[in-house]
This record gives structure tokens, C-alpha cells and sequence, in this order.
């Protein structure tokens, strides 16, 4: 299977302004793929439009590799906005609903599912009496029926405290990594995602600014000393007898040390001990939250 | 589809909403049938004889005031003319708002999207649905209006194969007052605006056209176009073919004109 989603052209309108703009991208099958965005980027509205709550004004929409809509959502669970659930019953009530839509059958291991969420002890509570932590580990249940391929999950961790936080994120670790389940999650915590997610897609005003795997994203967000040297070479030759190798990138007439960010002087000391004039020399490298910020327009 | 109806009935026999419309349907039946029979009693006890050829012209003028005439009550009379009390087509109406506009109120329709099904086959399968419950309330309201005639009065006269051909087409009626309600939902999709028009129009709109009709000086009755009308088309024994046509001319209209709107609307609304 090539992809689980693809956009294209996606857009949508509200009151003649794009609030998704001509999105167009793939994910792929086992992908954890985090959507990160302002509020108001349209990451909500995107998803919405992909799940079918909204109608797109451009743009298609394929899940599966082009497999029929009504097969395909058999094999999608998600959670949007706040989990839409029947405030009046107990949450083996709501799962036994659900179910039906998914099958036409209620399956035997309801009970399970609510034990995976931490639900157990609610017991015969309502619920409309829940808390929202409570709410949103019932969401995610019902997101689950029926063993989905792809789940796209709008603020998961919304509500949770630190506990439930963890517990959703080694749920989403295990049916990724054991069931290859592929997510999309929008969030706006970056340090939970990135602890999560394998792609990134950045969100800007309805349009797609950036997508770019984790390991690139680590490797620019990485800290290092930028040097400017006249000969390269004969710099690298004379840094890699102190440093490791691996430690070094040179682009151009620059080169990226990194991992001895504290060894800053020593290393320039060096360098011109060795004949190798330098003409810049300092820190760089991003946080991920500043890379973030500047792609959003902060 | 078969899925989204499964789900449908499954909510729909664990829904409270139900059971308590089917029971006020029966209280007001009963209610409004004690009633007439109470002040045939009181007239009776003030010497008002209900015999036709026994009446002075003063008692009969204030019984055709009060609507009663004569002989007009037994089993088969109110078994026909129970649809024909305004309230009860309310009592359909409230019934569809909470349940059909329930789903999109708590967000519910959200997650039938997510599984591929369309926005036709929902509003098909509610549509469907409180079809089957309009029908199922006609059917006890028939049954409580008979029972409760057969008590207060007798069984009645004049059965025949044409009180079947009244019933069904009463019964195509709440075929067309279902689409209505179905098309409100699907409009407003909120349960206390659509709970307000569904108790509003088929209590207030019946009253604007029948002041209307004071203005027209043709004499016609322009209040019988409406959907509640066509029960009283089709609600006595001795109702004329032209007028039993007439009842299933524009029942099929309403139905098919508010089906469509309702699903011309559904096919567009965001969730």
C-alpha cells in the first residue's frame, strides 16, 4: 500500500476565505504524522474535510490507495473537537452503539477495550457525568472499534492529566508499533508529539508551509558550532584527530561541529594553531519550538 | 445501509423520548375523549337531549356551538377522526426533533460520517426510522380512539371495507407530516428550534389560514391544504370519493415535496 491518506488540491472555504488552502500531501501506511499549526491554521478543518463533516470546495481526497469511501471508513477511528458520545448511557451502552454502526454486531471484548483506557471503574456512571479525562479515554475507545488502520485524533491529550497524557501516548506507541495503525494527530504540545510522531506537517493560514520527517527535523533542531574556514579539507583533516569524524559536516566553505559545543575556543585555537584562517565562528541550530514558531508565522 | 438502520431501531427501542411520547399520545386521546364525554353528560343533566329528533333549537344550537352534533360518538367514530385533534401530529413532531436532531446536537453524526456513510443514508435511516414510529403511533392512536369510543359510547355503526381505504389514507397523511418533521430537522438540526416549529406550525398555521379564508370572498377553504387537514378529509364514514382523493393528492405532495427538501438539505449541511 503506497498511502493510507493523499490530498489534493484540498481546499476549503469559509466566507469566500481559504481556510484549507490547496493542501496536498501523503501519508504513509505506519506513519505517526503530526499536524502542528496556530490556532485557527485549519488543522480542524482539514481533518473535518478529510473525515467527510465538511464539504471540500476543491481537491480530492484518497484513503487506502483509492478504496471505495464506505470500505475505507470501516478502517478509520478518529476523535474531532470534543469525543462525540451519548451523554444518557454507561460506556458500555456507547461502545455497544458504535459497534453497530462499524459491523452491525456488538463483538465480546467491549469489556477489554474499556479496561485498555483506564475506564474499568467507571462501572454504571452516565456518561453525561463524566469528567472530560474521562470523555476522551471513552473517545478514543470508540475511535478504536473495530481494529482501525488509520486513526485521526484532533488534541488527544486534551483534558488528561499527566498520567492519562503518558497512557495515551504508549497506546498510540503501541498500535503503531505493534499494529502498525497509522495516526494523524493535530496538538499543541511539541514536546508529547515528539515523542510520538515520525512526520511533521506545519500549518500555516490554511496552507501547508513545511512537512518534514522527525530525524530531520532532530538533525536541524540539533546544536553545533558553524565555522567558516578558507580550506575545508585541511580542517577536517586537522579537527577529526581531536573529535570524531562523524561529529563533523561541512557544506561549502562551512562546517557544522557538533556535540562539542562547549569546546567552542579550544576547537578555534586549533584550527588557527594549524594555519586555517577562520573567518566565522558561532552557534547554531534550532529549538524545536523556535523552528516551529518562525514556520507558523510567529 | 442495513448497519445504520441496525444502529437506528437499537437507539430508537432504548430511547426514553419514545415511550414517553406514546404515552402522552394515549393520555391526551383518553383526556380529550372524557372530555366530550363529561359534557355530554353535564347537557344531559341540564335536560339537553342529545337525540336529534328530540331537541328544542336552542339545545340544538349550542350543542353544534360546542361541535358535538348528534350520534357522532361511538368506537368507529373515534377511531377515525383520532388523528383529526391537532395535538396529536405534535406529539410526532416532538418525537422526530429530539431523536433525529439528538445525533447532530451531541455530535454523534460525526463519527457516522467517519465510518464512510453518507449524508443521504443517514437522513434516509432516521428518516426511515420515525417512519416506522409515525405509523406505529397512528396505529395506537386508531386503536385508543376505538376502545375508548367502544367504552364511553358503543361500537358504532356503518363498518365496512371503506373505514380500511380512511385509515390508510390517515396513514399516508402521517407519511407526509413525517417528511415535514424529517425536513425541519434536517434543516435546523437543533433540537429546541426544531421541537418550537414542529409544535408552532401545525398548531398556528392551520389558524392563520382559517383567518384567511374570512377574507376570501369565494368562500374558499384554503385551511384543508394543509397536511392536517387531509385527516379531516379522510375522517368520517361518510366522506366523499372527491374529498378522500383530495386527502391523497396533497398528502403524496407534502411527502414528496418535503422528502426531497429534507434530503436536497441534508446533502449539503456540515456536521
Amino acid at each position: 500500500m503506497e498511502h493510507v491518506l493523499k490530498t489534493t488540491g484540498l481546499t476549503k472555504k469559509y466566507d469566500r476565505k481559504a481556510v484549507v488552502n490547496n493542501i496536498s500531501m501523503t501519508i504513509a501506511p505506519g506513519d505517526v504524522y503530526g499536524f502542528i499549526g496556530r490556532n485557527g491554521a485549519g488543522k480542524t478543518t482539514f481533518m473535518r474535510v478529510v473525515l467527510g463533516m465538511a464539504l471540500p470546495d476543491a481537491g480530492e481526497i484518497s484513503f487506502f490507495d483509492g478504496e471505495p469511501r464506505r470500505i475505507a471508513g470501516q478502517k478509520i477511528g478518529s476523535i474531532i473537537e470534543a469525543p462525540a458520545l451519548f451523554g444518557g448511557c454507561t460506556a458500555l451502552e456507547n461502545l455497544k452503539r458504535f459497534s453497530l454502526l462499524i459491523s452491525g454486531d456488538v463483538p465480546d471484548n467491549l469489556g477489554e477495550l474499556i479496561e485498555l483506557v483506564g475506564l474499568s471503574d467507571a462501572g454504571k456512571k452516565l456518561v453525561g457525568h463524566y469528567s472530560l479525562g474521562m470523555k476522551q479515554r471513552l473517545g478514543l475507545a470508540v475511535a478504536m472499534l473495530g481494529n482501525p488502520q488509520f486513526m485521526v485524533l484532533d488534541e488527544p491529550v486534551n483534558g488528561l492529566d499527566p498520567a492519562g497524557i503518558k497512557d495515551m501516548r504508549d497506546t498510540i506507541n503501541v498500535l503503531n508499533r505493534e499494529k502498525g495503525v497509522t495516526f494523524l494527530i493535530s496538538s499543541h504540545l511539541l514536546d508529547e508529539l515528539s515523542r510520538t510522531v515520525t512526520k511533521y506537517g506545519i500549518i500555516n493560514d490554511g496552507v501547508l508551509v513545511e512537512e518534514i520527517s522527525a530525524t530531520e527535523l532532530a538533525d536541524k533542531c540539533r546544536q553545533s558550532i558553524a565555522i567558516t574556514v578558507d580550506d575545508t579539507a585541511k580542517a577536517f583533516a586537522v579537527l577529526k584527530d581531536v573529535i570524531p569524524a562523524d561529529d563533523i559536516r561541512i557544506a561549502g566553505m562551512e562546517m557544522n561541529v557538533y556535540n562539542h559545543t562547549a569546546e567552542a575556543s579550544a576547537l578555534n585555537a586549533l584550527l588557527v594553531r594549524n594555519g586555517i584562517a577562520v573567518s566565522s565562528l558561532g552557534s547554531a541550530g534550532y529549538s524545536i519550538e523556535n523552528y516551529f514558531i518562525e514556520r507558523m508565522g510567529g | 445501509m442495513r448497519e445504520l438502520l441496525r444502529y437506528e431501531f437499537h437507539k430508537l427501542f432504548r430511547a426514553r423520548v419514545l415511550y414517553v411520547c406514546a404515552i402522552v399520545l394515549v393520555l391526551l386521546l383518553v383526556f380529550f375523549t372524557g372530555i366530550d364525554k363529561l359534557t355530554e353528560l353535564g347537557l344531559e343533566s341540564l335536560g339537553v337531549s342529545m337525540a336529534e329528533n328530540e331537541a328544542d333549537p336552542a339545545s340544538l344550537e349550542l350543542i353544534n356551538m360546542m361541535g358535538m352534533g348528534f350520534g357522532t360518538n361511538s368506537g368507529l367514530v373515534r377511531m377515525l377522526t383520532a388523528l383529526t385533534n391537532m395535538y396529536l401530529p405534535i406529539v410526532f413532531g416532538a418525537f422526530i426533533a429530539v431523536f433525529v436532531c439528538s445525533d447532530y446536537g451531541n455530535g454523534i453524526a460525526k463519527n457516522i460520517l467517519t465510518k464512510g456513510y453518507s449524508r443521504e443514508e443517514m437522513f434516509f435511516a432516521k428518516y426511515i426510522t420515525s417512519l416506522a414510529v409515525s405509523i406505529c403511533f397512528s396505529l395506537l392512536a386508531f386503536l385508543i380512539g376505538f376502545l375508548t369510543g367502544t367504552l364511553f359510547w358503543n361500537v358504532g355503526n356503518g363498518w365496512s371495507a371503506k373505514v380500511i381505504l380512511l385509515l390508510l389514507l390517515q396513514l399516508l397523511t402521517t407519511t407526509a407530516f413525517n417528511a415535514f418533521y424529517n425536513f425541519l430537522a434536517s434543516w435546523l438540526k437543533k433540537v429546541p428550534g426544531t421541537l418550537i416549529l414542529s409544535i408552532a406550525i401545525p398548531v398556528f398555521l392551520p389558524m392563520i389560514l382559517t383567518l384567511v379564508e374570512l377574507f376570501l370572498s369565494n368562500g374558499t377553504n384554503i385551511s384543508m391544504y394543509w397536511i392536517g387537514g387531509c385527516y379531516v378529509l379522510a375522517s368520517s364514514i361518510n366522506a366523499a370519493a372527491a374529498d378522500m382523493a383530495l386527502s391523497a393528492i396533497i398528502s403524496a405532495a407534502y411527502l414528496a415535496v418535503f422528502t426531497v427538501l429534507g434530503w436536497l438539505l441534508s446533502k449539503t449541511r456540515e456536521v
